[in-house]
């Protein structure tokens, strides 16, 4: 069960904040192609950092993490040139795990 | 000012395999990739302290593997490859070669056919004693595969010393290579190169 805007200003910021310090982490012990465009390369810390900017309170989602349901994850969806773009991240005591950045499928 | 982790720092992630929040600490692992396959030595992973698996990559250790798929791709992009049928006793006397000078079999072969490559770039005289050399005896049967990547700097000039010589495919080449080599090793009629070749046995021991 998705819940909307739950917590969107501090997450976002917090999120923003991780991403200026490099205090994040990937998800995995892989990198699977298209899942994570910025553990790939293929856009730059600034570009998601834009990207979660110009993100709105209502393109912001939270769902319960896929193997651990009790935590919640952020979705951010900001719309860019036309381009909607899928951010997912969740938190936990200092550290910031980004899964996703790619495009939104839907 | 990024924040930069350090080996036995802690953290905490979500364990795939114990399906709830754990401790990790950050050890360095060697990490490995399916597009372009290859492995990455010596990365600091964040890993549970539970299962023992990895669990997150952090932001700098990322930075280094990018970095090595970078240049792993710019390798590719900029290399070729000699893809090469010869006959049997031909590879056996790669072998020989090995022996006599005491080199590891595969890692030698490759150092030596590179070294070779680049002697036949160099100079037409060799070209030509390479392409004398290439010729088949008849009832050889190439059976076995050389194959050899080089850099595109080497490949094609190389390729293009060989061609104008009239040496047409790769595998006269490697063949008249072998044989070239194996000359130089066991009748003394380039001590220079033999010198080299010693060296380069050495250097892949």
């Amino acid at each position: 069960m998705r819940k909307r805007r739950e917590g969107f200003r501090e997450a976002r910021a917090r999120l923003i904040r991780a991403l200026e310090t490099g205090r994040f982490n990937f998800e995995g012990d892989e990198v699977r192609e298209g899942k994570n465009l910025l553990q790939s390369g293929e856009v730059s810390i600034e570009f998601v950092i834009a990207l979660l900017s110009s993100c709105r309170g209502t393109e912001h989602t939270t769902s319960p993490h896929h193997f651990v349901p009790s935590s919640s994850c952020h979705i951010f969806k900001p719309v860019t040139k036309r381009v909607r773009w899928y951010i997912k991240c969740y938190f936990l005591d200092a550290d910031t795990i980004l899964i996703s950045v790619h495009i939104a499928e839907h | 000012m990024k924040q930069v982790l350090k080996e036995h720092d802690t953290g905490a992630a979500l364990c795939r395999t114990c399906r709830k929040q754990t401790k990790t600490t950050y050890l360095y692992r060697d990490f490995s990739l399916t597009t372009p396959k290859l492995r990455v030595r010596r990365v600091l992973v964040g890993v549970c302290d539970v299962c023992q698996r990895t669990l997150t990559v952090p932001w700098q250790s990322n930075e280094r593997i990018q970095a090595t798929v970078r240049a792993a791709r710019a390798r590719t992009e900029t290399s070729g490859r000699i893809e090469a049928r010869v006959p049997s006793d031909l590879y056996e006397r790669l072998r020989l070669i090995a022996a006599r000078l005491e080199a590891r079999d595969e890692a030698f072969a490759h150092v030596m056919l590179r070294f070779y490559l680049s002697q036949l770039s160099r100079s037409a005289k060799f070209a030509g004693r390479v392409r004398r050399l290439s010729v088949v005896r008849e009832g050889s049967r190439a059976s076995q595969r050389v194959s050899l990547r080089v850099s595109g700097k080497l490949y094609d000039q190389a390729l293009k010393q060989a061609q104008a010589q009239g040496v047409t495919d790769q595998s006269a080449l490697v063949r008249g290579l072998i044989s070239a080599a194996y000359e130089d090793v066991f009748t003394d009629c380039s001590p220079q190169r033999r010198a080299v070749l010693e060296c380069l046995a050495d250097a892949t021991n």
